[in-house]
């Protein structure tokens, strides 16, 4: 009766190591933690020995080896990735912390580890700390000294690839498609609402979910996809941004896959009410009068009235329609719609008013130039504690980087780069990932990109950033450049 | 056991295929009828997991077409449909589900997930924000893997393939950056003072601390209902100008809210909104519109949709409070009446049956006609005890009539309970009702009608207590029962009969004295009685009579003694 599909055994061995990996990450987690907190001899600390060995003991059933490799955001065991869920996500961001800041990839345990070689690993691990150079080498040695190399390793970071991502094709293209859909969507919400016809939020949803699964491919910096801009469209492709940034960042703060749709949703549809604004209102270079003001703040009762009136009605909907109302009301209970009874903002309101702010700032609107990526993040905690939570504040920055994709800088070498990728580890934030901008058009290093952590064999880094810079006084066109590559599915020409 | 993919299937194995996919079609359409905890459904799924579990152990993996009007397995039916395009396997190919394949390791939550995915009408669920390709990107299935109809996938509706000009892709990507330099001068001015942005310029990092406060604030995001913050917002809303249409948009989703409160047992939330939206009504002034009559009618509709749901939910659940459900019911609009009585005969649960009772006591103060109606017309014997609990409750003496016929009534419980209303009528017009209930064949209903003569201060209950207690019958009673008669005596005669009390202490009095039980129970009396006059003969009792009497009377004078000491 069973069918055999050439699929069956790799989709076994995920099945079985996502239920077994979940269990391994906890434990390995857990008896880390407890290393650097107690003696040996503790009692904890003993209990999480023991959880781990017992939660290796069913991966050797399967394997002579259990091995954990942290890989960007994904954890592999056994060369399968474990995507997290409830029951291990805090585990799994706190070892991928972990193993990140010492520059670590990962750990391997052989078949016959006992517990004394665990302990063993334990203390060295516990006495170790990030900061020093050649830590992995350092690791290693001990673990030799321990006698325990047989059975333990401690490996470097290297690029495991996920046949899930290679099978998705080019991500970029992908996403390029995707936003697009995003923009025609929002476009054509307005008319269908005009002729009276309900307009399902289904389609919305899929092309959401298509931005969740692209925020999770390591081969792919989806932040990016916020860099563009446009300036005709500025209030459809705004709320795409705003729910790339929302998820882009949801992500960071440990969101599940539905709950970061749920949020996505929500940043694609807290401007709703902006379309029944008179454009000659939105579009106004000068000023407001107090009734154009007026207007322009009803958008959020208006948007929040919109939503409800869609036919959908559940918690995500719910969520969106809280979303539109308060995404202007400030973190201190001040902001628009006053309320009778302010009482806390939703967690989304508030993530989607850092987001919303951020790109506003970030675009360039008829009454306002646009603002550097890295000014912007300096206007937002200027004004955290106020208008902003000051917690999501720290961790939007602490996502975006100090140099935020799209950044213009100028490096030590005389080179300018764009911010193509943020650096998430503290303490090399400011070393991102850069893609040169060529001194001419036949420059070799036009578009190559530079990791800003590379050292020469001296030790010394090879490229660092010397200050922002205002892409107009180089005359750089930051979205087209990022995207240079890219071809659209539809034309086959380059943009 | 293990076969290739291609060979025929033997019978057992088609038996057994056979078997899973009838459990499956069964769980999934009961899922759409039950509540989750039902026990019809609990039963269903713990069967279709066995038959799950029988077929993933002997095979591993389980690959079903799914096709008009039924499932195959390597080209031979497992499932067909009875009805032409109603049946389950029609319903899952009109979803765009074509080929189902579980494996081995499948969990119980993919299980649920997989009859969730099943289950949701995707046609006409309130909620039409998923079709099938969102609900199974949505459940993340690692054992589980559907493969949906290409023209699902490509639905032009939802998936325009033409939506993207290259030209506009093109023009996304015209950066929107500086346009206009001194006013973008003029903008970096305004915020020079915030100083040199840079990495050493400020935090950069979130502490572990930070970290920690982040996680607690996603869970309780997770753990917060979203449905109660938007109502918040609803009546936000409600509360200030608005133009008609928005109003009607309005009060329709906090009507909506109310039924998914309700659904929820947020009964508290529930009464809340309830009130609020009378409010609403009694506030609102809107120009071309009956606010009142508006609110009138969503309430009227809503009543009978938040009833229900929150009884089905008090059916269900175990949380659920019942002073909660019963003031929830009480503030409802009147049109639940129906609804009320209907749950009434069908509820199983104690703390339903007795919240709709007050509820309906509460709702039918002023609806005696519908009452009249149930008593005259209801058999059923649970449901006539709780119709004389309500009309006694509400106690009305026009009422009165109907009740003589429920003293004849077959069922000893309905018996009980009319004679138990009675007493709670403070009328003369119940003691013959009562006497007549003393002479019934049951002993419980002679104790409770008893009872209610003794705090009736009716002289024709205390002639038709002595009667009974010198009938000749009385030495057939229980102990229970005399002391009863006595004690109600008692209570009715009070002073006035000691001196018929004390003579039964007497042995030479006739009345059977120490040896016959009415001795001992004329001891209990007097002590009730407690006057001075009561004390004296029980005293003389205690010092004089027959051995069991002075036992009697010295219990009888030491109990008191105490209690008047406290």
């Amino acid at each position: 009766m069973k069918a055999s599909m050439p699929s069956t055994e790799k989709a076994r061995r995920k099945g079985l190591f996502t239920r077994l990996g979940r269990l391994f990450i906890n434990g390995l987690n857990s008896f880390l933690r407890n290393a650097r907190l107690h003696e040996p001899n503790n009692k904890a600390f003993l209990q999480s020995l023991n959880a781990l060995m017992v939660s290796i003991e069913p991966i050797f059933e399967e394997d002579s080896h259990a091995s954990i490799e942290v890989n960007k955001d994904a954890i592999f065991v056994n060369e399968v990735r474990v995507r997290p869920d409830a029951s291990c996500s805090a585990s799994y961001r706190a070892l991928i912390i972990d193993f990140n800041r010492r520059g670590v990839g990962g750990i391997l345990i052989k078949e016959g580890c006992n517990k004394q070689n665990l302990i063993d690993t334990a203390r060295i691990w516990r006495f170790n700390e990030p900061g020093e150079e050649s830590l992995l080498d350092t690791l290693n040695e001990q673990i030799k000294e321990a006698g325990a190399e047989h059975f333990i390793a401690f490996t470097k970071p290297r690029f495991i690839a996920d046949s899930e991502e290679e099978s998705m094709g080019d991500p970029r293209e992908f996403a390029l498609h995707v936003y697009g859909q995003a923009v025609s969507y929002l476009r054509g919400l307005p008319r269908q609402i005009a002729m009276g016809k309900m307009a399902s939020a289904r389609r919305a949803k899929r092309l959401v979910q298509s931005f969740v699964d692209l925020s999770s491919r390591r081969d792919f910096n989806f932040t990016a996809l916020a860099v563009i801009k446009n300036y005709d469209e500025y209030t459809y492709s705004h709320s795409v941004n705003v729910s790339v940034l929302c998820i882009s960042f949801g992500q960071r703060l440990g969101l599940s896959r539905s709950e970061l749709v749920d949020l996505g949703m929500a940043g694609l549809f807290h401007d709703v009410g902006k379309l029944s604004v008179p454009i000659n209102i939105l579009n106004k270079p000068g000023k407001f009068d107090s009734g154009e003001w007026q207007i322009m703040k009803n958008h959020s009762t208006k948007g929040f009235i919109k939503l409800i009136s869609m036919p959908e009605f559940g918690p995500a909907h719910f969520k969106r329609a809280i979303v539109a109302f308060e995404h202007h009301c400030d973190y201190d209970l001040g902001g628009y719609p006053r309320k009778s009874n302010p009482r806390p903002l939703h967690l989304f309101s508030r993530i989607c008013a850092i987001a919303d702010t951020y790109d506003a700032m970030t675009s360039k609107r008829i009454y306002q130039p646009a603002f550097s990526p890295d000014q912007a993040i300096k206007i937002l905690l200027e004004k955290s504690g106020k208008k902003y939570d000051p917690l999501l504040v720290r961790a939007f920055v602490s996502a975006m980087g100090v140099y935020p994709v799209g950044t213009v800088v100028v490096l030590d070498t005389g080179e300018v780069g764009i911010v193509l990728e943020a650096n998430p580890y503290s303490l090399s934030m400011n070393r991102p990932k850069v893609k040169l901008v060529g001194k001419s058009p036949d420059d070799p290093l036009l578009g190559t990109v530079a990791d800003l952590t590379e050292q020469d064999e001296k030790g010394r880094f090879k490229r660092t950033i010397l200050h922002p810079a205002d892409p107009a006084f180089f005359g750089i066109d930051v979205a087209k450049f990022l995207f240079s590559d890219i071809q659209t599915s539809n034309s086959g020409q380059g943009v | 056991m293990d076969k290739e993919k291609g060979e025929v299937s033997d019978t057992r194995d088609l038996a057994v295929l056979h078997a899973f996919t009838a459990a499956l079609a069964r769980t999934v359409k009961a899922s759409r009828i039950y509540l989750p905890n039902n026990e019809v459904l609990l039963t269903f799924k713990s069967e279709l997991k066995d038959h799950l579990k029988e077929v993933l152990e002997e095979n591993g993996e389980l690959e079903l077409d799914v096709q008009p009007g039924e499932i195959r397995f390597q080209g031979s039916t497992v499932y067909k449909d009875i009805g032409a395009n109603k049946g389950f396997a029609s319903k899952i190919y009109n979803d765009g589900m074509r080929r189902l394949i579980l494996r081995q390791g499948m969990t119980e939550s993919e299980l649920d997930d997989l009859l969730d995915v099943m289950v949701t009408d995707y046609e006409e669920e309130v909620n039409l924000e998923d079709d099938l390709v969102t609900k199974v990107w949505e459940k993340d299935f690692t054992n589980v893997e559907i493969t949906i109809a290409e023209e699902i996938l490509r639905s032009t509706d939802i998936w325009d393939p033409n939506a993207v000009d290259p030209e506009k892709v093109a023009s996304y990507l015209e950066y929107a950056g500086p346009g206009n330099e001194d006013e973008e001068n003029a903008m970096v001015q305004e915020f020079s003072f915030l100083g040199t942005v840079g990495p050493s310029s400020y935090q950069h990092t979130v502490t572990m601390e930070e970290l920690k406060e982040l996680e607690a604030e996603v869970q309780k995001a997770r753990l917060s209902n979203p449905l109660l913050a938007f109502n918040e917002l609803v009546f936000e809303l409600l509360d200030s100008d608005r133009n008609p249409e928005e109003l009607r948009i309005l009060l329709e989703t906090a009507s909506r809210n109310l039924y998914h409160m309700a659904s929820q047992g947020l009964l508290e939330a529930s009464m809340e909104t309830v009130e609020r939206l009378k409010s609403v009504g009694l506030l609102l002034s809107i120009p071309d519109m009956d606010v009142d009559k508006e609110v009138e009618n969503i309430l009227a509709r809503a009543s009978l949709q938040a009833a229900q749901r929150a009884l089905d939910y008090a059916e269900q659940a175990q949380d659920v409070r019942t002073d909660e459900l019963i003031s929830f019911l009480k503030i409802l609009d009147g049109t639940v009446i129906d609804l009320l009585f209907e749950r009434l005969e069908s509820t199983k649960r104690p703390h339903v049956r007795s919240a709709l009772v007050e509820a309906l006591t509460h709702h039918c103060g002023n609806r005696h006609d519908i009452l009249r109606t149930k008593l005259l017309e209801s058999s059923n014997p649970a449901l006539l005890r709780d119709l004389i609990n309500i009309i006694a409750a509400i106690g009305d003496s026009g009422f009165l009539k109907y009740l003589p016929k429920f003293l004849r009534h077959h069922e000893v419980q309905v018996r009980a309970e009319a004679v138990r209303a009675l007493g709670r009528f403070k009328s003369a017009e119940v003691v013959p009702l009562l006497l007549m209930a003393l002479k019934d064949p049951q002993e419980r209903i002679r104790l409770t009608s008893t009872r209610q003569l003794a705090y009736s201060e009716d002289i024709r209950a205390f002639e038709g207590i002595k009667e009974r207690i010198e009938s000749q019958d009385f030495n057939k009673f229980s102990m229970t029962e005399q002391r009863y008669l006595f004690t109600a005596l008692a209570l009715l005669g009070k002073e006035s009969v000691v001196s018929y009390l004390s003579r039964m202490l007497d042995d030479t009095s006739g009345f059977g004295g120490h040896s016959s039980p009415k001795g001992i129970n004329a001891v209990h009396a007097l002590a009730t009685i407690g006057t001075p006059s009561a004390l004296d003969v029980l005293k003389k009792g205690a010092t004089k009579g027959p051995r069991k009497i002075k036992e009697a009377c010295n219990r009888a004078l030491s109990k008191l003694a105490n209690k008047r000491s406290g």
